[in-house]
């Protein structure tokens, strides 16, 4: 089964699964479930909350996908969803438990790697700017982490900020200049120290 | 200072210096959590609760169990919409209660929305955006025009955008009015604005706009909450479709459009940019406490006539009784108030 459905592309897969072809669907679940779940894991910052959201998101899809125009991109629509989902999870455990923003980015990414020191020693650049991405508020670090971390087209950006495509060039540009002058006044905020 | 091409390189390095957890294998484990379809089961839903002590929510099951087979014995279609099958909804600012099921209820759209709507107080486009974080969300004018009027409820928790019928929007029932869009962004978690009942044959129906979750109702009516010296209003509404951004706004869209028709104007979303007419004087009006239904809204505008340009207008006052409207008019140069109907400044 998964081979031939595997290789078969998008729209053929949608409409199957409009169908109700259940090995169609979940052959598309395969090919966007690692995107599906980091885009989660960026939001809600909690591995367990993420699973928990793409699988909401993923039944959600399915009882709406009759409704998915054939001829639209199915990648979009499908984190549309998810990041929809996630932000509700984020939001439900928060008002649950009052608990906000459970882990940081560098612990989720860190803590998933076999060896976090060796990650540390290996990419010290990157973990700083996961430590200053995580200082930004929630809008920017969602922002430059669907361009950088997750590397999503622009149509995917609007749909996991939801907000419109033309507008996402400016959220990025102006969470850019946030990110620089958070780390130009750190900097700043270092050499008055080592003087 | 770090260069900007030096951030960007190094921003363009990060994903592959970063390692995500491992994905778990949803796809293998589809057969265990997808419905089928023509059951419509609704997936689980953290803000969907019902908050009732142990006996109440005792009581409450068995009542809904009663309710469901009481809609089965109706012989309602199988492959209905996926349908609500919960006692109430909290959306932010927003409850979705049903208060029965299979009553009289036939559809009719409402002749009047009511008396007083508590829409608060009017405001410009150019006000509204600096309540707001970001630019005013409305649908797209190509669909269904501008709004003729926008109105503000305590800084801004509640915004109204009234619009009059035209070929994509029916009037909803006699009333004069096309649609009304309520963008709804309470100032804490718990704050109810409104409360919105349903009842009737047609149960709330689940749907999906542009991704995010939704409820289409066909009936029922609104409760604005009271808020400070203002009483507790209900009201009669039209076909409802009411949705949440995912983040702390919801919205609230009133029409007698078909769910579908509802759907695609609520997805067309975008920031609200206005004509030159409607830009410089913001649709301002004012309604008195006697004349508070929407038929009553659009004949205060249509009376008023257009605005001239220099002036803008400040209060306009419908007076149900005689049927005339008076307005108060401020020039933006010359300060000078003028009571004239439909008056523009003479400087």
């Amino acid at each position: 089964m998964s081979v031939t459905m595997d290789s078969l592309p998008d729209t053929v897969l949608v409409a199957r699964a409009q169908a109700e072809d259940r090995d169609a669907y979940a052959a598309l679940v395969r090919r966007y479930q690692d995107v599906a779940f980091r885009t989660a894991l960026v939001i809600t910052r909690d591995a367990s909350d993420a699973e928990d959201a793409v699988q909401t998101a993923l039944t959600k899809a399915w009882l709406h996908l009759d409704r998915f125009r054939i001829d639209a991109p199915f990648r979009p629509w499908l984190l549309r969803i998810v990041a929809n989902e996630a932000k509700n999870t984020r939001l439900a455990t928060h008002r649950r438990t009052g608990r906000h923003v459970p882990e940081t980015v560098l612990d989720v990414v860190s803590s998933a790697a076999p060896e976090p020191v060796d990650i540390a020693a290996a990419s010290e650049t990157s973990a700083w700017l996961l430590r200053h991405l995580d200082r930004l508020r929630d809008d920017d670090r969602l922002v430059i982490a669907s361009r950088y971390l997750l590397e999503l087209s622009e149509e995917e950006m609007a749909n996991v900020l939801g907000c419109a495509r033309g507008t996402v060039k400016s959220r990025l540009s102006r969470a850019m200049t946030r990110l620089r002058d958070q780390i130009d006044m750190d900097q700043r905020d270092r050499r008055e120290v080592a003087r | 200072m770090r260069p900007d091409d030096q951030l960007l390189r190094d921003l363009e390095g990060l994903r592959a210096e970063v390692t995500f957890p491992t994905t778990p294998d949803f796809a293998n484990r589809i057969a265990d959590f997808l419905p089928p379809r023509a059951d419509q089961a609704l997936p689980r839903r953290r803000r969907v609760f019902v908050t009732l002590p142990r006996p109440l929510a005792v009581f409450a099951v068995v009542t809904l169990l009663i309710l469901l087979a009481m809609i089965a014995t109706m012989a309602i279609p199988p492959a209905r919409e996926s349908v609500a099958r919960w006692l109430h909804i909290d959306l932010p600012g927003i409850r979705i209660e049903r208060v029965h099921d299979g009553g009289e209820q036939d559809h009719v759209l409402p002749s009047s929305l009511g008396g007083s709507l508590s829409l608060g107080t009017p405001v410009s486009l150019e006000g509204v955006n600096d309540l707001l974080a970001s630019p005013l969300l409305a649908p797209s004018t190509a669909l269904v025009g501008e709004p003729t009027a926008i109105w503000q409820r305590n800084d801004g928790e509640t915004i109204s955008l009234l619009y009059p019928p035209s070929a994509t929007l029916p009037e909803i029932g006699e009333t004069g009015i096309g649609m009304l869009l309520m963008r709804v962004q309470p100032g804490s978690d718990d704050t109810m604005l409104f409360v919105k009942k349903s009842f009737g044959v047609e149960p709330p129906v689940s749907v999906l706009i542009e991704g995010r979750e939704g409820w289409w109702i066909v009936d029922g009516q609104l409760t604005v909450q009271p808020e400070g010296m203002f009483p507790p209003m209900t009201r009669a509404s039209g076909h409802v479709l009411i949705w949440w951004d995912g983040n702390d706004v919801a919205w609230r869209m009133e029409s007698a459009l078909s769910k579908e028709e509802a759907i695609g104007i609520a997805s067309s979303l975008a920031p609200l940019e206005l004509g030159a007419g409607n830009r410089d004087t913001g649709p301002a009006v004012w309604v008195d406490d006697d004349a508070g239904t929407m038929r009553s809204l659009l004949q205060v505008v249509s009376l008023a006539g257009p605005v001239k340009e220099g002036s803008h207008v400040s209060t306009i006052v419908y007076h149900r009784g005689c049927g005339s409207a008076r307005s108060r008019r401020r020039c933006a140069r010359h300060r000078r108030r003028i009571w004239h109907r439909a008056a523009g400044c003479s400087g």
